[in-house]
């Protein structure tokens, strides 16, 4: 198992109200996001993944999606097992979709 | 209203998130113990596993067709719905609060699992047992359980018990059921008995079709959540209550169709005693139900033949003191049935399996008979449960007659005797292994051992050979972390095991101490995952 946190700052606050959300399952080539929303300007992301060496991947991906995005005031979870990033970039953007839901 | 509406949802194709928001009425749902807690499993990091916020289940309250229900949905994708400490402890709390609050009218358990997690085996198991304990004590105060299965995995191991407990079980054609999974028992009796790759002959030994025909299934549905609603309201209207009637009307159809079926190896021979002309197969979900509607009653079958049985003498066998007068048998299957006299009190029922025998269902109809006898005959007479087996039977022919429903009847049995107010005990002096363990000791008040006791849910080397991990590290991991070490000390520390008896005790004085001592001989134990349990319950008890 490998940790790898991320965060960036001074990004424009996520729309919607939703307070939660959950994304994926922690299966084979899959992972799960939890999406939370937090006080302030970062986007903070936190990775649990079964697949070490990969940091630099993890952090292009992650800083595609805070340019799509723009998730402010976010913490993010994941428990990744083996997922390629092309999922990986799906599931965020999945999540970032369900917060602007309504509550 | 959703942009596919016109298009059914597949249960099979849906995440037990998916399955749980279109079961229950729209935005009912409330989850306990959401995500966002991380009550994650404390063991898989041990094994390098990564884990899920939510440990593969999915539990909280909603309201179907207006009524408030509990729920409890198994994610098969992560570990395969299987069983841990914190998976267990979220439906064990769940299910005790349906017991002990009003205004809940019913709990779902949307099952899809291979049975007991392997890496945290001990808890896993231990927890499978508590419940199918809760489970009935919630069906005792009259709230009814359903099981719905038709998932990627299945229902199998312990989660076939525990559908074998429920008031009754849904299943679409996907949808498997069982005790022992088809590659359990290929790596256990070869292929020869049973090809797990053969897809086809899975199905017809284990899925929904096969099950419902034989009334394991109590509904059989279409592959939509539709459709797994309709049938679970249907259900509901008429859910048969947990009393000695039914569960004597429940023997008597076992036996029947052991009679009947027994010799059968594969499902089409069942459709030919049921003067099915049609391959089972062939025809729709449609025709299929028409094809249930008009079964024919098959003739009856021969009549159970006797099964030689010859007295024993308890501190021969056991191989410790034990000083009451006792008649007490064993048969060929290893059945033991009897009696023992203290100098004064009450005599003490004697029940259970011998020699390591593995447990099939005629061996299980047998000890429920018994047990169901003491319960008619003999009200609050003490029971004793001795336990040595090797575990469940492992072949094909059991598992297509629905070995999982038989050994379901036993722990019904033992629960319900507990509830009815018999001080139930198991003793374990030799193996104690799978769902036979389950059933035998893991539902009982709690169990005492011999020192030569050897309980297992599985042993390293066969954990070592599913986990990937290598054997060596198993081992040192066994010396620290009980949850999934083989062995009587790892079941003592969990709190399975209540007692060792030593051998310079008399074990018939320390029984009669035992049984005279009222109420619970472990009051305080603390299993894996009580506390958690604990909160569930309080959550769920709310509203």
């Amino acid at each position: 198992m490998e940790t790898i946190d991320i965060c960036h700052s001074g990004l424009k606050p996520l729309p919607g109200r939703k307070p939660w959300a959950l994304v994926g399952v922690v299966a084979s080539g899959n992972l799960e996001v939890l999406l939370e929303r937090e006080e302030g300007d970062r986007c903070y992301v936190h990775i649990e993944t079964s697949v070490p060496g990969f940091a630099t991947v993890w952090r292009a991906v992650v800083e595609d999606f805070v340019t799509r995005a723009a998730p402010g005031g976010l913490r993010i979870s994941i428990n990744d097992c083996g997922a390629r990033p092309d999922t990986v970039s799906l599931r965020l953007l999945q999540g970032a979709r369900l917060m602007e839901d309504a509550p | 209203m959703r942009p596919d509406a016109l298009v059914a949802t597949s249960w099979y194709e849906s995440s037990a998130r998916e399955r749980l928001a279109e079961l229950l009425d729209p935005g009912s749902f409330t989850e306990i113990i959401p995500p966002t807690e991380r009550c994650i499993s404390p063991h898989l990091a041990g094994f390098d596993l990564p884990s899920a916020f939510d440990d593969g289940i999915v539990i909280g309250s909603g309201r179907l067709e207006g009524n408030r229900v509990l729920v409890a949905a198994q994610e098969s994708s992560f570990l395969g719905g299987t069983f841990g400490e914190v998976h267990g402890a979220k439906m064990i709390g769940l299910l005790r609060a349906a017991a002990g609050s009003s205004g809940v009218s019913a709990v779902l358990l949307l099952l899809d699992t291979g049975g007991v997690r392997l890496q945290e085996a001990n808890a896993g198991e231990i927890a499978v047992g508590q419940a199918i304990v809760a489970l009935l004590e919630a069906r005792a105060a009259g709230v009814p359980v359903l099981a719905l299965i038709g998932g990627r995995a299945g229902c199998f191991g312990g989660g076939g018990l525990i559908a074998g407990s429920c008031s009754a079980v849904v299943i679409s054609e996907q949808g498997r059921l069982g005790v022992s999974g088809p590659e359990v028992i290929e790596t256990n009796r070869g292929v020869e008995e049973f090809d797990a790759r053969d897809r086809p002959l899975v199905w017809r030994i284990t899925g929904g079709r096969t099950r419902r025909l034989l009334g394991i299934a109590d509904a059989y549905v279409e592959d939509t959540i539709d459709a797994f609603r309709t049938a679970a309201n249907r259900l509901l209207a008429d859910a048969p209550p947990l009393d000695l009637p039914v569960l004597l009307a429940e023997h008597e159809t076992l036996a029947q169709r052991l009679a009947i079926f027994g010799d059968c190896r594969d499902a089409p021979e069942i459709w030919q005693l049921l003067h099915l002309l049609t391959a089972v197969q062939d025809v729709s979900d449609a025709a299929f139900e028409k094809m249930v509607a008009g079964l024919q009653a098959p003739p009856d079958g021969p009549a159970a033949l006797a099964v030689a049985s010859q007295p024993v003498v308890l501190s021969e066998m056991l191989g410790v003191a034990f000083d009451w007068r006792h008649q007490v048998t064993i048969d060929t299957d290893g059945v033991i049935l009897g009696n023992a006299h203290p100098p004064s009190g009450v005599p003490m029922a004697i029940v259970g399996l011998a020699k390591g025998l593995p447990l099939g269902a005629a061996a299980a109809l047998r000890l429920s008979a018994a047990v169901q006898s003491v319960m008619q005959s003999a009200p609050s007479q003490p029971i004793l449960v001795l336990v040595d087996t090797e575990g469940q039977t492992m072949s094909r022919g059991e598992e297509l007659l629905g070995l999982s429903q038989a050994i379901a009847h036993l722990a019904k049995t033992i629960v319900l005797a507990r509830l009815s107010g018999h001080r139930v005990i198991a003793l374990l002096y030799g193996k104690a292994v799978a769902a036979a363990f389950i059933a035998l000791g893991l539902v009982a008040e709690t169990a005492l051992a011999l020192p030569k006791a050897d309980p297992a849910v599985m042993n390293l080397a066969a954990i070592a050979r599913v986990t990937k991990l290598p054997l060596a590290h198993l081992e040192s991991m066994s010396q620290t972390t009980p949850v999934f070490a083989p062995g009587l000390g790892p079941m003592l520390r969990l709190g399975a095991i209540s007692e060792i008896i030593g051998p310079d005790i008399n074990l018939a004085t320390r029984l009669g101490e035992i049984f005279a001592t009222p109420g619970k001989l472990v009051a305080n134990v603390a299993l894996p995952g009580a506390d958690l349990a604990r909160r569930v319950q309080a959550e769920a008890s709310r509203e």
